[in-house]
């Protein structure tokens, strides 16, 4: 049973003090000309918590857009040597995530940290706070619930914060770390509270997800990738402001002597993605690409990781440039029958 | 949906069975309802669908940016619903040989303008009823009211910034860009099949969403667009990062029709292009008529 | 086949910064006209100790300034204080790589990736057909199984490229051939051959079904380009091979190697952790997604 608490009147402030004061540096939903993007805070009335969600996802905190790896000059003979990138000293909390983002979050971990431990994610993820929002408003792209998720749900969250109607907002207390900090900052974090419960959005449950994974075993060829990729634009918009993507590339800039090794985020949509050097593409449609997308989210990162690279938070479908709908492609799975098709037809 | 708008959306129902069932087209590409109501691009096989093509106020896509993909072609001959200012680029596509006209069956559809409010750049549209198509929708477009501010009004505000101003303003957009390409792939006139941006001997822009980067991607981009972008909006339209392309494609047009002789890309498909034709006999004092 | 069962946490627990060794060229070696072998050197000497790899497993290998570029390890492990790789020009870094001499330095990220089962392979008999510069990741167990002669029966290599001069490790082909221990059946392509080609003329698909090797008690380690090994399966096949006793090795564009880019991946396995070693069954297990 988790511990619950509340926080009387300006919970954004006392919140944001309280955390300035052991250090963090607070990300949170920030306007960005007409965007809302995680960004640092130290005013709560900045914090924007009035949309649905953050245009940009949470995983930008964790796996930026573009990052240095590390540093390289050439001597006077051209010789190269390497500088080690600059570790991050700060702490990052984060206050204002939606739950999707922070259930995200319990994906990228594992990514980053199976098998080798990618010290770039580490050093910004291992010290976090995460102090998520609940929703008490939700739209026509939600659909955390098809996922096992919920307006407020706590996976991936240290805190989880319900803004309440009277004012003040209920606290559930989810690790650990959350634990300690409620613990440490008890003039902010109180026991008890009368008054209405916080409003929780109602995102009906769309489609039946356990229909997913089966079909996409048997049907690796198939019509629906080509119905789907015809409309698609296939540019990286989905990709980049999905939550739970983490593809990316790697490449080294140079200017005169000196130059860097970056990491950038990369998609499968685009048409070089996979394309060898001899020119040789293994996934040379967009149907080929599309598949890999949905397989991938909904098959291959199960089998590896045990959970779905996706939690229901819709930005995909709001930033479609061509209209596309995730909630209306699972449904037409869902609704195919499972079976392997008699005649396996290579793709 | 008003009462034209139902009009022309029987219209392009019906053009678009005769022309299935006729077997003229294998494929239509026209606007449809998706799952929450928007309205999209779809494309449709059978005559029996053609129930689902619509037309209101939200048919923003240009599908003309379908026509020069690889891999559209098993599916033409095919019919494309065209507002005006898909005609256009249309036209650019057909000069720059991009498309061969037989293969696409143009449906020409009245436009009164999209979006409420109307969209900065129907304000201004000067091809309401799309020429030279081979289906002509019947219908008058709704007439639309003489806006107060001038069409490159904004534009002229930019140009009277201080450079440094303008840099700020701009930096903000630019350093959100994250190097999804929306702009790019919804763009009808960016189809080269390996972009500037993806080519690495040489490696002409940096390919990282850092500021400077995504400065030569933009900057780069609207050049080469420069006489050749119709003013479609797309690319602001689909723009996840909020950055204002328009305002830099419109600069540029600004550009064209001060310096090539009110030059507009694609009002038809034989005016040659400034800065894609080469012609010693242009004096190009005179520019390009 | 599961993706967990394949996977070999070799990395556990392992901090991965993507900071690249530092190696110096000691000796290139021009193999055909586009293709060099370059011996590296630690510029650490006791990271150059300490650094150990099996048959099979790769490395990126990186010019600054240029990116990274992915090569099998085709040098033995058995071979100490260097590791070898066999590059044939094509991209970005590959020019570039072309472009060092012997003293430059470059980077190297590894080992990564599975390998192949010499314990399992102890023993028994191996037959290694290789194509083109398909030849490098063979050349790496060759000579691992070479150095450990008497851990394994009868050694059968047949190697065959489009033409002499296409022939890569030219000096170890002779050396092979003028074993004892060690049966070679060298060939080049119809067409391919010179006035004083001694070996055989024919593709490598017919050449092995003409010399028709025993399949009894053998492992086969394969390894070309595709169009050879979609000839080459059905005859090791027909010999009697069994798919689990087929191995080769496959390649895709990869960025990371770690199994983290997401861009390796054929299906629900990833070249760079679930592979790049392979045996013919799981890849008949693949999707059609290379």
């Amino acid at each position: 049973m988790q511990e619950v608490k509340y926080i009387r009147d300006d919970w954004r402030q006392t919140c944001l003090d309280a955390l300035a004061g052991e250090g963090y540096v607070v990300l949170g939903p920030m306007r960005d000309g007409e965007k809302v993007r995680f960004r640092p805070c130290t005013t709560g009335s900045d914090l924007v918590l009035d949309q649905v969600n953050s245009d940009y996802p949470l995983k930008e905190a964790f796996l930026p857009k573009t990052e240095r790896l590390l540093a390289y000059t050439f001597g006077p003979g051209g010789e190269p040597a390497m500088t080690p990138p600059e570790v991050a000293t700060q702490k990052l909390a984060v206050l204002g995530c939606r739950p999707c983002d922070a259930a995200a979050l319990v994906g990228l971990d594992r990514v980053f940290n199976w098998d080798y431990e990618d010290a770039f994610y580490n050093q910004r993820r291992r010290e976090s706070l995460i102090l998520s929002v609940g929703c008490s408003t939700s739209d026509d792209r939600c659909f955390c619930t098809s996922l096992g998720l919920a307006p407020d749900a706590s996976e991936g969250s240290d805190l989880l914060i319900q803004p309440l109607p009277d004012g003040g907002a209920r606290v559930t207390v989810v690790s650990d770390k959350g634990r300690a900090f409620a613990a440490a900052h008890a003039d902010v974090f109180g026991p008890s509270s009368t008054g209405s419960p916080p409003t929780v959005a109602d995102v009906p449950v769309r489609l039946d997800i356990e229909m997913i994974k089966p079909w996409l075993d048997a049907h690796f060829a198939d019509d629906l990738w080509e119905d789907i990729s015809l409309q698609c634009l296939g540019c990286g918009a989905c990709s980049y402001q999905c939550p739970t993507c983490h593809c990316f590339d790697m490449v080294d800039e140079t200017h005169w002597q000196q130059g860097e090794r970056r990491r950038n985020h990369d998609c499968c949509s685009f048409s070089l993605f996979t394309r060898h050097t001899s020119g040789h593409n293994p996934r040379p449609t967009p149907a080929s690409r599309w598949r890999n997308r949905l397989m991938h989210k909904f098959r291959y990162f199960v089998e590896r990781f045990d959970r779905r690279a996706c939690v229901g938070c819709g930005r995909c479908m709001r930033v479609c440039g061509a209209g596309l709908s995730l909630i209306e492609i699972l449904k037409t799975v869902a609704a195919r029958p499972a079976e392997k098709p008699v005649q396996e037809v290579t793709a | 949906m008003s009462d034209t708008h139902t009009e022309i959306q029987s219209g392009v129902r019906a053009v678009a069975a005769r022309l299935l069932s006729e077997g003229r087209v294998k494929t239509v590409l026209g606007y449809a309802l998706g799952a929450l109501n928007e309205t999209v691009p779809c494309f449709i096989k059978r005559a029996e669908d053609t129930k689902r093509l619509v037309w209101n106020a939200r048919c923003f896509h240009n599908l003309a940016t379908y026509l020069p993909r690889e891999h559209m072609k098993k599916h033409f001959p095919m019919a494309v619903v065209v507002k005006g200012c898909d005609r256009r680029a249309v036209n650019m596509l057909l000069k720059e040989s991009m498309i061969t006209r037989e293969n696409v069956v143009l449906v020409g559809v009245p436009c009164g303008g999209m979006g409420e409010p109307l969209l900065h750049k129907c304000l201004y549209c000067e091809v309401r009823k799309p020429e030279d198509v081979d289906e002509a929708i019947p219908g008058e477009p709704a007439p639309i009211e003489t806006p107060r501010e001038g069409r490159f009004d904004s534009v002229t505000k930019l140009e009277q910034l201080e450079p440094d101003a303008l840099w700020e303003q701009w930096k903000g957009h630019v350093e959100r860009c994250i190097r999804c390409y929306a702009c790019r792939q919804a763009c009808p006139l960016c189809y080269c099949k390996r972009c500037i941006a993806e080519k690495t001997q040489p490696q002409w822009i940096e390919s990282s969403p850092h500021l400077r980067g995504n400065f030569a991607w933009n900057v780069v981009r609207a050049f080469h667009l420069f006489g050749r972008c119709v003013g479609c909006g797309e690319c602001e339209r689909v723009c996840p990062a909020g950055i204002p392309l328009g305002e830099i494609n419109s600069k540029l047009a600004k550009t064209v029709r001060e310096r090539f002789v009110n030059y507009q890309a694609g009002m038809d498909a034989v005016t040659p292009s400034p800065f894609t034709t080469y012609d010693l006999g242009i004096d190009n004092d005179e520019g390009i008529l | 086949m599961s993706v967990q069962s394949r996977v070999e946490p070799v990395g556990a627990g392992v901090t991965v910064d993507y900071r690249p060794y530092r190696m110096i060229v000691r000796k290139i070696t021009d193999e055909t006209a586009d293709t060099k072998t370059f011996r590296l050197e630690f510029a650490d000497e006791a990271e150059g100790s300490a650094f150990s790899f099996k048959a099979g497993q790769f490395g990126l290998y990186s010019i600054f300034g240029k990116g990274e570029a992915t090569f099998c390890v085709a040098s033995s492990p058995t071979r100490q204080g260097y590791i070898e790789c066999s590059v044939k020009r094509a991209g970005n870094v590959t020019v570039a790589l072309h472009q060092l001499n012997e003293g430059d330095v470059v980077g190297f990220r590894g080992p990564y990736g599975n390998c192949f089962p010499l314990e399992a392979m102890a023993g028994h008999n191996i037959l290694f057909v290789a194509g083109g510069i398909g030849m490098a990741p063979v050349r790496c167990v060759i000579w691992n199984v070479l150095d450990l002669r008497d851990q394994f029966k009868d050694i059968t290599i047949l190697y065959g490229a489009r033409s002499v001069n296409d022939l890569v490790y030219k000096h170890e082909l002779a050396e092979w051939r003028a074993r004892a221990d060690t049966h070679t059946i060298y060939t080049v392509d119809p067409g391919g051959e010179t006035p004083d080609w001694d070996g055989k003329v024919g593709f490598v698909p017919t050449v092995l079904k003409e010399s028709a090797p025993s399949s009894i008690d053998a492992f086969a380690v394969m390894c070309g380009p595709p169009v050879m090994i979609k000839f080459t399966l059905p005859v090791l096949l027909e010999l009697g091979f069994s798919k689990d006793r087929i191995y080769t090795t496959l390649e895709n564009r990869m960025k990371c190697g770690v199994g983290k880019c997401g861009r390796c991946n054929v299906g629900p396995w990833y070249v760079c952790k679930d592979g790049p070693v392979f045996t013919a069954a799981q890849i008949e297990d693949m999707p059609a997604d290379m």
